[in-house]
Formats: structure tokens, C-alpha cells, sequence
């Protein structure tokens, strides 16, 4: 289980995310969401202990993130940035590869074990018959699924993806929110920012609105997601209607 | 697609040139001894002992040395700043450790050899934190790093002439460093090199995989358990090392840390598993070539061999410029 | 021409600066002690049986006039440069054409004759088109996205290639390694007036050239589209530029080796003075060109008196902080 203690991230003067305290709840998709640079992105990567607190701290099963080892600690939460550098002429097999990172000895060997989950994250990802190509020989929604891939070798509890959808094509986008609940089922917290509200509704458990740095409201999206909601966070003049397919709430703005 | 599937056949392949320019090094030189003298001499000494044993051998264990130190250091500071005009000599790191180790032969010529080692070391050092301070202020492109870089090389080596020019008495002992030479050295300096790269490599190799998880952006390699700034200084730490020590053992030699990391890459990929290795051995085999062909050129002329890596490497510099649209 | 105040202070305060340099570098450091009644002296009534006047028309007079013309000339160089490639780091020794013509020069005088039996001139001048053409043809300087720095890489890149070049063949062709490096890095000891008679008549046309385009070139910075549609031989315009550049670089180089960063640092220094405008910034650049240069020289003959210190080193020492400065600061695309 993570949480946030009195959290406070700055960048110089300007305060990104102020005095936060936030419980994420484990085994559950947590969709964080708020309009732009409402510190959402700030707050995943502070969880990911990549933005190091100015103030307060971010807890993980009650200890201070601070107080893991850098690999102990990737071993427990994974990370899929926004940005994706690939690195030139890597294979999709390599890259899934550097998800075993946390676990391996010190000459970068892989063990039978490491390889046998490597291969498993790329079928479950259906990226086995790309294992030898290069990534940027790939499509979009091929490289985003290799990139998954390479998340779920890190397997770990806690999976926090940035943004995953953004360069994607809708039936791709569909394709990874599916990927997201299947992590799920097997027992794994995913924590998501995504920019799609109705998404964000249809796919996760529990929302997380933000804006200004702060949490406006959190819950399940049926409570949460209402007309007042879209007003007040995004000034967005909508009507909240039932989903017909998945009988979660929507919006259609006028 | 650039990963290639016979690294061993190329590793073998690149130590067999070594292997092969390095003897040949042997037959090259001032006085024309046959190869029956010159094996002779080896095993059992005799007339050309001094040339063969004292001069001869030593030179090729201190340029296979040096030009390893030199491009593994190329490949470690490419690895780690991502830009591929990135070396020790472009960085200002060699010019540091040269204008230190000139300063203090001009002040006390006669300084030991661990002295000159310490002084070379503590120089290129700060001509690194110089460079990364700009850096890290900066934030600069790539080509603009590398500007900068060369900026401050083109200062500290202009203090070197500086300092050889108002100082004409001592510049017989300078000069041997200054240059770029392997000229005048002996068997004193080989542990040294060779000393060093037995504690580095293998902790370059430890470096490897990290390196390479490194390739896929800093906040990737922190949730997968690599903290970004602890392996860029140990990388950059490990590189400026390499490379002052070099500078101590033969003063400035350009180009060699900018040229065996990218031919290395164009052969064998870009993982540093197979980098790390092949950059040493192409830094080995350059500077190998370089010196012999500055012995036999003109025999008895040296020429420095810093100068005949500068005329192979300035035109590859041009080409890299070349190829690197993205900037 | 609109003049401003600042203007009239810029141009009030550099001949008075001139003035000054003149007189201290006529007598700082000198084996024999110098003063200015001894300039007074060589100047109204000269008397050649006074050993210090001597001194004064044999070496010094000769020495700081030959520099100061060196100095105008790579400063104007500079301006040329940095005007016609609207890159402000551009500059003779950047470029390549310093060394270039150093290259030519060392080649000719060693005996390998590239061109023939020519004039040391006329070799450094072959030089400083085949080295600068090189660089603007290898930094893309004509492609569509012409990017500035690349032009520079392309410069530096060259000019490590000639100056390998040029120390390979001079330790070839004797063991003088240590001349070598003095020469290398242009040195303004050993000037006579020969030297000076060789150097003036090259100058003056290259200025003379330099003044006539200067027009052009403030129109020339609007963009080509409008130089054009204002009656600008664009053309005509380069190449009298080039012309220009080549004879100021290549006679200072012929005289006292490649002497760096002067026409990078000067140029910039002017522009804060009298702004983009060619005209005046012709002649200030040249006047500060000079005075920089008899510092400079005064500074290199001092610091580590009585060895003399090439100037060149000073100019270097002074002008890598100034390119690195140039680098970090200027947002170029």
C-alpha cells in the first residue's frame, strides 16, 4: 500500500503539489486526473521516488520510501514514463530484458528465471514475434505494448503508468486499458494518469481529481464524477449519462 | 539491423590485429635489425638488449595501455553524457591532466612518478567538474556541450604552451609530455597503465549492464532501480581517471577517445557489454598504428604520435558532423 | 547618419584609448629602461647616437605599428565574418583561416611546394580560401537548415587537422619543435620594419574593401530578400567580403603567425559600442582591434619578462573564456 504524508513538491519558487495527504488502495486501478498541470504527473513521479519531496514524504507499506535500497525498491513499484527514449537499434527482447534489472547480479546476467518472465511479459503482451526486431522498426501501439512488456518483467506489486495512452490509436488505447485490468486481476495496484475522463471512468476503481497541486475529490468514479465536478476541475460544461456498454458514468459536453 | 551476431568472431578478429601491428612494432624503428637478431634478443638478450628489451618493448605495452585507457574512458563519457562528441580530449579532461603534469615538471622537474600521476589526476579532475558545472548551469545541446568542451581545451592547452614557452629550460622534460609522444618512456611507466586498467575494467564491466539501462531515460532507470546521478558520477569518475592517467603516461593524445567508442559501436552494437571491451582494444590497436607509424615515417625523426592521431581523427570528427542530422 | 550620445562617448573614448596604448607599449618592458621622454625625443628630434631612441626605431616603433595593423586587420576580419555569416562566433581563427594559411605557409617554407615557387604571401592567402572554403562547405553552411554551430565544429575540426599538419611537417623537416610552437602560436617578437613594408600595402586594400561593403552589409543583415529588393548585388557583395577577409587574415598570418580570437572577441566588444551598424563598426572594431592587441603584446612581453610570451598565447588565454561565454549565451537555433 503507498500513501503520501504531508507531501510538498516544489520546482524553485513555484509549489507543483502542496501539503498532500493521499492513501492509494492496493489492488485496485487508481486513475489520477485533472486538467493540465494539475500535478498529477508531478505526484506519479514523486510516488515513483523519481521527484524528491521538498516536504512530507511518500510511505510504502508504512516505511519512508527513503528508507528502501534503490533496487529493493524496484523491486516493489515499476514506472512507465510519458517521454519513451529508445535507445538506437535495441531489440524488443533487450528492452524487455532491462525490466529484470532490479533482480540480476552484478555483470547484467540474466538467470533461467529472469528469462522465462521475460518471455512471459512478452506474450502476455503478444510481443514474442517482434523479440528480435528493433523497437523503432515497431508501430505505435507495437512499441507501447513492448514498453508494457518491459514493466511487467519488472514484477512488481505497485505499476504506475504516465500517460500511456497518449500516442496511441483508440482501438490500441482500448487494448492497453484491457492490459491495465488484467494486471489487475492478478492481483497488482496500477496506478494510471490519463487524460481521457471517460476512460478514466470506464477502466479504474478509484479516482483521483486533481487540481492546483491538490486533491479536489476521490472515490469510486460513480460518486465522484459528476456534472459539479467537471464545472468546478476542468470548467467544462457537461452532462454526466450513463456508459451503455460498462454502466459507468460519462461525459458529453456541450 | 546493428546488433551483430558474431561479436566473438569480430573480438578475435581485433586482438589478432593487436596482436599483429604490436609485433610488427617491434621490427620498426631508428636501427634496421633483422628479425633473427630481434627474436634472439628477446629470449636471450645480447647485442640490441637496450633497443629491443628497453626501448622497443616497453613503448608498445604503454601505447596498447594508453590507447585502451583512452577509449574506454571515450566510451564511458559517451555512455554516460549521451552525445557523441563526447570524449576525454573534446571535454577538456586530457588538456586538464596535461597542463597539472606540465606545471609540475616546469617547477620540479624531477618529480617521482606517483607525483606526476597525482597531479595529472587532481587536473583532469577539476577540468571535468569545470565542464560539468557549465553543464549542469547550461543544460546545452550536445554540439553546443561539445563547443564548450573543446573551448576549455583549447585554454588549458594554450597555458600548456604558455608555460613550455616562458619556461625554455625546462622544456626538454615537459616536452617528452606535452607532444603526445611515447617517446623517451621505459618500463617505469608501464605498471602504471597497465595497473590501472586491471582495477577498471572489470568495474567497467560492472558498469555495463547499468549503462545500458541508463539508454532508456533517467526516470526509467530510477523505477528500475538505478539511481541515475550515483552511476553518472562513478561512470565520469572511472572515465577521467582513465584518461589522466593516460595524459601522464603520454601526454595529450587527440582523438583516440572520440574514435574507438564510435567505431566500436558501428561493429559491435550498442550494448557496453561488448563496448567496453572492443573500445580498449581499438584504442589499443590505434595508438599502436599511430606510433609506429611515427617511429618508421621518417626514421631517425619522431614525430608525436598525438599529431598523427589528430590527422586521422579530425576528418572522422568532420564526418561525424555529418551524419548527425538530429541537431 | 544619426549619432547618439553613446556613439560620440565610443568614439571619444577609443582614440583616447589608442593614444594611451600607444605611448605605454612604445616603452613597457624593455631590457633597457625606457621612458617617455625618450618617445618625445625619437618623435621631434630623433638622434641616433642615443641607444634608447635606437631601440625605440629599430624594434619598438616597428614592432607595435606592425601589431596594431594586425590587429585592425583580424578585427575587421571578424566583422566581415560575423556579418556575412550572421553566426557570432564566426572568426578567422574559428573558422580555420588562420591556421590554414599558417599550414600553407609551413609547407612552402619547409619546400613542399603545392603551388609551385609563390610569395609566402600569396601561399598563406591559397591557404586561408582552400582551409575557409573547406569549413563552409563541410559545416553546411549551404544547406537550408544551416546550422550555426556546426560551422564551428567544422572550423575546429580543421583546424586540429592543419595544425597536425602543419607540426608534422616542421618536425619532419627539422627538429625545431620548439620554434614550432612559438610560430604556431604567433608571436610579434622579431619584427622589423621589412616586416611592416610587407604587411601595410595587403591591409590597406583589405580595409579599403572592407569600408567600401560596409553599406551592403547593413543592408545585407535585413535578410537577402530585402537586400535584394533593394538594388544589392548580393553576390558581388560576398565575394568583395571574402576577398576582403582573405587578405586582411592571410597578410597578418604571413607576418606573424596565427594569432587567435581577436576577431572574435573585438567585433562583439564594438557592436555593444556602436550597435549592428557596419559603417561605424568597421572602424571602431579596427580600433579596438589594435589597442587590444598592443595590450595583449605589452602583457605577452611582461609576464614572464625578460622571456617573451607569444602573443598568441594571450589572445588565447584572454578570448576561450569569451567563446564559452559567446557559447552558453547565445540562444542559437
Amino acid at each position: 500500500m503507498i500513501s503520501t504524508e504531508n507531501l510538498t513538491i516544489a520546482y524553485g519558487d513555484k509549489v507543483i503539489i502542496n501539503d498532500l495527504n493521499l492513501t492509494l488502495q492496493k489492488g485496485k486501478i487508481t486513475a489520477l486526473i485533472g486538467p493540465n498541470g494539475c500535478g498529477k504527473s508531478t505526484l506519479l513521479k514523486a510516488l515513483a521516488r523519481i521527484n524528491k519531496a521538498n516536504a512530507g514524504q511518500v510511505l510504502l507499506n508504512n516505511q519512508p520510501l527513503s528508507s528502501y535500497a534503490d533496487k529493493q525498491l524496484a523491486q516493489q513499484m515499476s514506472l512507465l514514463p510519458q517521454i519513451l527514449i529508445t535507445p538506437e537499434g535495441i531489440t524488443v527482447q533487450r528492452l524487455v530484458e532491462y525490466g529484470r534489472s532490479p533482480y540480476i547480479s552484478h555483470w547484467g546476467k540474466l538467470g533461467d528465471q529472469d528469462k522465462n518472465i521475460v518471455n512471459a511479459a512478452m506474450q502476455e503482451t503478444q510481443v514474442s514475434e517482434f523479440a528480435t526486431q528493433a523497437v523503432e522498426s515497431l508501430s505505435g501501439g507495437q512499441r507501447q505494448r513492448a514498453w508494457i512488456a518491459m514493466i511487467l518483467a519488472q514484477d512488481t506489486d505497485i505499476i504506475m503508468l504516465d500517460e500511456p495512452t497518449t500516442y496511441l490509436d483508440l482501438s490500441h488505447q482500448i487494448e492497453l486499458m484491457k492490459l491495465m485490468q488484467a494486471m489487475k486481476n492478478k492481483g497488482k495496484t496500477v496506478i494510471v494518469v490519463l487524460h481521457d475522463l471517460n476512460q478514466a471512468c470506464r477502466y479504474s476503481d478509484h479516482l483521483v481529481v486533481m487540481k492546483e497541486g491538490a486533491v479536489i475529490a476521490e472515490g469510486e468514479p460513480e460518486e465522484v464524477f459528476t456534472e459539479q465536478l467537471l464545472r468546478d476541475v476542468f470548467s467544462l460544461e457537461a452532462k454526466v449519462i450513463k456508459d451503455p456498454i460498462a454502466d459507468t458514468p460519462m461525459c458529453v459536453a456541450y | 539491423m546493428k546488433t551483430m551476431k558474431l561479436p566473438s568472431l569480430y573480438f578475435f578478429i581485433l586482438s589478432s590485429l593487436v596482436l599483429l601491428f604490436a609485433i610488427t612494432s617491434l621490427f620498426v624503428g631508428a636501427s634496421d635489425i633483422s628479425m633473427a637478431d630481434i627474436i634472439h634478443t628477446l629470449f636471450e638478450r645480447g647485442e640490441y638488449d637496450f633497443i629491443i628489451n628497453q626501448y622497443r618493448l616497453p613503448r608498445i605495452f604503454l601505447a596498447l595501455g594508453v590507447g585502451a585507457g583512452l577509449g574506454l574512458s571515450g566510451a564511458l563519457i559517451q555512455g554516460v553524457i549521451r552525445n557523441p562528441l563526447a570524449s576525454p580530449d573534446l571535454m577538456g579532461i586530457s588538456a586538464g591532466a596535461g597542463l597539472a603534469a606540465t606545471t609540475l615538471l616546469v617547477f620540479y622537474a624531477a618529480a617521482p612518478v606517483y607525483l606526476l600521476l597525482l597531479t595529472a589526476l587532481s587536473g583532469g579532475l577539476i577540468a571535468a567538474a569545470i565542464i560539468l558545472f557549465i553543464a549542469y548551469k547550461t543544460r546545452p545541446t550536445p554540439m553546443r556541450l561539445a563547443l564548450i568542451g573543446i573551448a576549455i581545451s583549447t585554454f588549458l592547452s594554450s597555458g600548456i604552451d604558455f608555460l613550455m614557452i616562458v619556461n625554455p629550460i625546462e622544456i626538454n622534460t615537459a616536452m617528452v609530455w606535452l607532444t603526445g609522444s611515447l617517446w623517451g618512456r621505459n618500463w617505469t611507466q608501464v605498471p602504471l597503465i597497465w595497473g590501472t586498467l586491471a582495477v577498471i575494467i572489470p568495474f567497467a564491466f560492472w558498469l555495463a549492464w547499468r549503462l545500458d539501462v541508463m539508454g532508456l531515460g533517467e526516470d526509467c532507470a530510477t523505477s528500475l532501480g538505478i539511481r541515475p546521478s550515483k552511476l553518472q558520477l562513478m561512470a565520469l569518475l572511472t572515465a577521467v581517471i582513465l584518461a589522466s592517467i593516460s595524459v601522464a603516461v603520454a601526454g595529450t593524445i587527440a582523438f583516440i577517445g572520440l574514435l574507438a567508442p564510435h567505431l566500436a559501436r558501428m561493429l559491435f552494437g550498442h550494448h557496453h557489454k561488448y563496448l567496453i571491451p572492443s573500445s580498449a582494444l581499438l584504442g589499443g590497436l590505434m595508438l599502436i598504428i599511430a606510433d609506429t607509424l611515427a617511429r618508421g615515417l621518417q626514421p631517425p625523426l619522431e614525430l608525436p604520435a598525438g599529431v598523427l592521431t589528430s590527422l586521422i581523427g579530425a576528418p572522422y570528427f568532420i564526418f561525424l558532423l555529418q551524419r548527425y542530422k538530429a541537431w | 547618419m544619426f549619432l547618439s550620445t553613446r556613439h560620440y562617448i565610443a568614439l571619444l573614448i577609443v582614440p583616447i584609448l589608442l593614444v594611451l596604448t600607444f605611448s605605454y607599449s612604445l616603452i613597457a618592458w624593455s631590457s633597457f629602461s625606457l621612458n617617455f621622454s625618450h618617445v618625445y625625443a625619437y618623435l621631434f628630434h630623433f638622434d641616433d647616437t642615443s641607444i634608447e631612441q635606437q631601440i625605440l626605431a629599430t624594434t619598438r616603433v616597428p614592432r607595435l605599428l606592425t601589431g596594431m595593423l594586425i590587429g585592425t586587420n583580424l578585427a575587421v576580419a571578424g566583422v566581415l565574418m560575423q556579418g556575412l555569416t550572421r553566426n557570432p562566433l564566426a572568426s578567422p581563427s574559428v573558422l580555420g583561416i588562420n591556421s590554414g594559411a599558417a599550414c600553407f605557409i609551413a609547407l612552402s617554407s619547409i619546400g613542399i611546394h603545392i603551388l609551385g615557387d609563390v610569395s609566402t604571401l600569396l601561399a598563406a592567402a591559397v591557404g586561408g580560401v582552400v582551409s575557409g572554403g573547406l569549413v563552409i562547405l563541410l559545416g553546411g553552411f549551404f544547406s537550408d537548415r544551416a546550422n550555426p554551430l556546426k560551422l564551428v565544429l567544422a572550423g575546429i575540426a580543421i583546424n586540429a587537422l592543419l595544425i597536425g599538419v602543419t607540426r608534422a611537417a616542421v618536425i619532419l623537416a627539422d627538429e625545431r619543435a620548439y620554434s614550432v610552437i612559438t610560430w604556431l602560436s604567433g608571436s610579434l617578437a622579431n619584427i622589423d620594419w621589412q616586416d611592416w613594408q610587407s604587411l601595410w600595402p595587403t591591409s590597406l586594400l583589405g580595409l579599403l574593401i572592407a569600408f567600401y561593403v560596409a553599406k551592403n552589409l547593413n543592408l545585407l543583415a535585413l535578410g537577402n530578400d530585402i537586400a535584394v529588393s533593394l538594388g544589392i548585388n548580393i553576390r558581388l557583395t560576398r565575394f568583395l567580403s571574402c576577398i576582403a577577409i582573405v587578405l586582411l587574415t592571410a597578410s597578418s598570418v604571413a607576418v606573424v603567425g596565427p594569432i587567435g580570437f581577436i576577431g572574435l572577441i573585438v567585433p562583439h566588444i564594438a557592436r555593444r559600442l556602436v550597435n549592428n551598424n557596419f559603417l561605424l563598426l568597421i572602424p571602431v572594431s579596427a580600433l579596438i582591434g589594435s589597442c587590444l592587441i598592443a595590450w595583449a603584446d605589452s602583457l605577452a612581453r611582461g609576464i614572464a619578462f625578460p622571456a617573451e610570451t607569444p602573443v598568441g598565447v594571450i589572445t588565447a588565454l584572454i578570448g576561450t573564456p569569451f567563446f564559452v561565454y559567446l557559447t552558453i549565451r547565445n540562444k542559437m537555433s
